[in-house]
């Protein structure tokens, strides 16, 4: 592969290549910091452009949007509490605190670093080892797929400030939200009540803005009025000093390899890396106590992987020509549009295709930061209008980015009451993190241990008798869940004596 | 306030929740395949997890009484409602014809009165937002029934 | 309230849109075309390529807008409840207009439609990973006949084409008892789940197929595929009608009541856009099948599909 980047490098660097790749990353950029537009909007968007282009810039403009948007959805993740993109969710809970604290500048400084990273990285892996690592890949069955997701649940007990049982109850809503609807193995509908709507489920992204940006909008409303107070200051993108990323390295790296590692998978994507991410970086961190309450390593952890993600699921599409989620599979998609047959023997026959795909994405993580230094200066006059009008003005573009998820009116009105619904939690004193990693790993982890029983006829002791991946798996979730419960038993132990 | 507040109440609500799913799931005509086939195997085992885990968090709230502060009931009930019903009428009325009633109300309850700015943002953004959907990127928002092009 | 609203606007305004559009002015203004999937997917792809076409044809503007939930059925629901103005029509594939509404319950049925014409339809395939010796059907039966419950089928879903193809190829040859569905979500893991030997058996189009490492065994077609002129047709392993031919089939649908000019105005306009140079072209590129049917044709093929896929619906067990 590394011999082919001559010739890779004479496809991108020419006027359409060069220019597609810069508009492209900032156009990903605006839309994924619009709450709702997404990677999946973002892409099919910016679909019908490519169909003139010639092969590479066609496919270079749409990982240019793709890698934009991810990052894109942290912007508005820790300036306004809102993801642009469910993978943003882990984002808002240290990036929205520092905001808070007046911090903002900076919150985006840390994480377009980490994202950043976590892109070049990614870049790198795929050039080096695509092949390789879809095969070892293969080696990912539904059994190793539910102990990794049951290792990502451990999570909530890490996210769940303040009370673990309100977190745990929280977590246990999400799983249950994401039960509703028709049944993944036999098809029959569930907890829907009659409502057809519901057949499909709630969505996901509905669900997300809801709790996060509608219930703090209510918040604030809820609160004692200030007079010309800004919901936060913001000027731009501050860069962290060096000096700053003392004892984080090492944090960076694990989440940049979880990151690559999950986005293999197929079916996992990029908010499970993000909080499996988040929960390894809160077990191991040195600076573990401020999670939560605006700690960059929490911002490094879920942004770099996030970003890492992209890279990875480009794995499976490029090297087996199996799409991994809706945006690769919209990759794949345009392959087949300019001639190109995706599938197994993609590299083979189209080597210095595949070498341009992967090095024009190495440019594309190379632009974000001066792109989005750029993009983030231009929004920051918006946030100084007075809190009244963000409020009102975060209400429609919530409605906006929910409508164009599906085009389901029935989002709209999912959106509405899980504000309400996570207002009223919240008041209590109740985690919304826990929620949406619920709803998010939930369903996978239903399908998988269903699966998995299908195969072993109904034994779970089998799952771990020749699947060595998930016994280890299961017991780094074990350890993970029963740590802090011990040490926390402790603390009060000492507290009480 | 008697033994009632916020806190109980809302931890009350969330076990009686729990317990009427997991009653529905015994109830209802579900395909009886056993095991891993039954569409109620996994939503049991979660609806268990979390009656027991809300109990657990309402007895907590009965043995330590904690207070929330006082909301804003009006201001709130005002911009949550206002909210369900522009998110209802926003595909029946059309986007803009939804968005500017009640961006104005929204400013209204908190407090801008200043009448160019409120009237600006209200008609304007709704207004930048239509343009920017449904005409130059052709990914239209609902629009009236009165005529396409809003 | 609504109407009063209605009047107002349309004095104040001086828009003339209550009066119902006549055909000969069809149309008047931008035509919506309604995919009932994400955007990004294989159905969303073939509409947008379409659309422009289709607006050329029309002499109007097109413009194509995703409604995604319930397997497509919550898109088809939106627009049965509509106007019938022909403003508003939905590309409906085989599962969405003949399938769902048999297995969900959904407020739409086989009579909320006017069929304005087929584009596509693609016979499926039933397959497996090149790498196990399973080469032939009879092969294929007696190794599943010698260790029941050892070998998986799998699928992108309860209910979607790819488990369809896979109940009627074996509830045709009479081994359903004896193999497992194991249900995905989506064709991706499933395939992934394929080349990784979880599951032995899948069923999608030929395009879908050539993309991994898999070797065909059965063609749902009525004669022989081109490409694949050794693989038997279903007919010619024993697998009875109505289970024998399957396609992945979609088209164009109105909802019922819509003006009979406007059909046929629209129903002329596919087939000039489904026969141009473009579309042609983009087919040939995406590996699309294209099958035009006018609104004749394709309503009493409707009608037929919709009875033939209760037969299978009842093997699948749904």
């Amino acid at each position: 592969m590394i011999e082919l980047l001559p010739q890779a490098a004479a496809l991108i660097f020419t006027v359409e290549g060069i220019a597609v790749l810069v508009l492209g990353t900032m156009l990903g950029i605006v839309l994924g910091a619009l709450p709702g537009i997404g990677s999946t909007v973002a892409v099919a968007m910016i679909l019908p452009f490519t169909l003139s282009m010639s092969q590479a810039p066609a496919i270079l403009l749409l990982l240019a949007v793709y890698a934009g948007s991810v990052y894109g959805g942290s912007i508005s993740a820790i300036l306004i509490n809102t993801p642009g993109t469910p993978q943003s969710a882990a984002t808002c809970l240290d990036g929205y605190p520092m905001a808070q604290r007046g911090e903002a500048g900076l919150a985006l400084g840390w994480s377009t670093i980490a994202s950043t990273v976590g892109g070049l990285v990614s870049a790198v892996v795929l050039l080096l080892a695509a092949p390789q690592l879809a095969a070892l890949a293969l080696n990912f069955g539904p059994i190793e797929t539910f102990a990794l997701i049951l290792l990502g649940l451990t999570c909530i007990v890490s996210v769940s400030e303040g009370s673990l049982i309100k977190g745990l109850v929280a977590g246990s809503i999400g799983l249950f939200l994401g039960c509703v609807g028709g049944d993944p193995i036999t098809g029959e509908a569930r907890f829907t009540f009659g409502q057809f709507q519901l057949i499909s489920g709630f969505n996901l992204l509905a669900v997300v803005i809801g709790v996060f940006a509608l219930s703090e909008v209510l918040i604030r409303a809820a609160a004692k009025p200030e007079q010309d107070q800004t919901l936060v200051a913001f000027k731009g993108i501050v860069l962290p000093p060096l000096s700053a990323w003392r004892g984080r390295w090492k944090g960076l790296a694990k989440s940049v390899a979880i990151g690559n590692g999950i986005g293999i998978l197929p079916g996992t994507g990029a908010a499970t890396a993000a909080f499996i991410s988040y929960a390894e970086a809160q077990r191991s961190s040195p600076n573990r106590g401020n999670f939560g309450k605006g700690e960059p390593d929490g911002l490094i952890a879920s942004e770099s992987a996030n970003n890492a993600v992209t890279g990875g699921a480009l794995v499976p599409t490029l090297a087996l020509g199996i799409p991994g989620d809706a945006i690769t599979a919209v990759m794949l998609a345009t392959l087949t549009l300019h001639g190109v047959t995706p599938g197994i023997r993609l590299m083979t026959d189209n080597p210095v295709l595949i070498a341009a795909i992967f090095s024009g994405f190495f440019v594309i993580n190379l632009m974000l930061l001066p792109l989005g230094m750029l993009v983030s200066k231009a929004a920051a006059p918006l946030l100084r209008l007075r809190e009244a009008y963000m409020l009102a003005m975060i209400v429609l573009l919530c409605a906006v980015g929910v409508y164009f998820v599906r085009g389901n009116p029935f989002d709209l009105m999912v959106m509405g009451a899980a504000g309400i619904v996570g207002f009223l939690l919240r008041r209590q004193g109740m985690p919304m993190a826990p929620l949406v990693i619920g709803m998010v790993l939930g369903p996978t982890l239903e399908i998988s241990l269903r699966q998995g029983l299908i195969i072993t006829d109904g034994s779970f002791a089998a799952f771990f008798v020749g699947h060595p991946i998930a016994a280890v798996l299961v017991c780094i979730a074990a350890g993970m869940l029963s740590l802090p419960l011990i040490t926390k038993l402790r603390q009060r132990g000492k507290t009480r004596a | 306030m008697g033994a009632l507040n916020e806190r109980r109440v809302t931890s009350l609500v969330l076990v009686l929740i729990a317990a009427a799913l997991l009653s529905n799931t015994y109830g209802q005509q579900y395909a009886e395949l056993g095991g891993a086939f039954s569409p109620m195997f996994f939503p049991r085992i979660i609806l268990w997890m979390w009656l027991l885990i809300a109990t657990l968090d309402l007895v907590a709230e009965l043995v330590k009484r904690r207070e929330t502060d006082k909301p804003e009931v009006l201001r709130v009930v005002i911009i949550a409602v206002s909210t369900v019903i522009f998110l209802w009428s926003m595909t029946r009325l059309g986007f803009f014809l939804s968005a500017v009633p009640f961006t104005a109300l929204v400013l209204i309850t908190l407090n801008a009165r200043n009448p160019l700015p409120l009237i600006a943002v209200s008609v304007g953004v709704p207004m930048a937002l239509v343009a920017l959907f449904n005409h130059v990127l052709v990914l239209p928002l609902p629009t009236s029934p009165f005529a396409w092009w809003f | 309230m609504i109407k009063t609203l209605k009047l107002a606007a349309g004095t104040i305004a001086g828009l003339a849109l209550a009066v119902a559009a006549q055909a000969q002015d069809f149309p008047e203004r931008p035509v919506n075309l309604v995919v009932p999937f994400n955007a990004g997917g294989g159905t969303d792809l073939l509409v947008r390529g379409f659309a422009p076409e289709f607006a050329e044809a029309l002499g109007g503007d097109v413009f194509v807008s995703n409604m995604a939930g319930g397997s497509g059925t919550v898109a088809a629901a939106a627009l049965a409840g509509q106007k019938p103005t022909g403003y508003q029509l939905g590309y409906w594939s085989v599962t969405v207009s003949t399938i769902q509404p048999q297995i969900k319950d959904v407020p739409y049925d086989v009579d909320s439609w006017v069929p304005i014409c087929s584009v596509a339809a693609s016979p499926t395939v039933l397959f497996t990973n090149a790498s196990n010796d399973l080469t032939t059907v009879d092969e294929m039966k007696s190794a599943i006949e010698a260790t029941p419950g050892k070998y998986l089928f799998g699928s992108s879903g309860p209910g979607a084409m790819t488990h369809l193809t896979t109940v009627a190829a074996f509830a045709g040859l009479g081994l359903m008892d004896k193999i497992k569905h194991l249900p995905f979500q989506g064709s991706g893991p499933a395939l992934q789940a394929m080349a990784a030997n979880t599951i032995q058996f899948f069923g999608d189009t030929e395009i879908l197929m050539q993309r991994g490492d898999f070797r065909p065994l059965i063609a749902f077609s009525d004669k022989r595929l081109e490409n694949f002129p050794d693989v038997p047709t279903a007919t010619e392993v024993g697998i009875k009608a109505p289970l024998n031919e399957l396609y992945l089939w979609g088209g164009l649908f109105a909802p019922a009541g819509t003006d009979a000019a406007v059909v046929a105005k629209l129903s002329e306009a596919c087939g000039t856009a489904v026969n141009s140079d473009g579309f042609q072209k983009f087919a040939a590129d995406t590996q699309t099948t294209i099958n035009y049917r006018n609104a004749e044709e394709f309503n009493t093929f409707f009608r037929a599909q919709y009875e033939a896929n209760s037969a299978i619906i009842d093997a699948a067990g749904l």
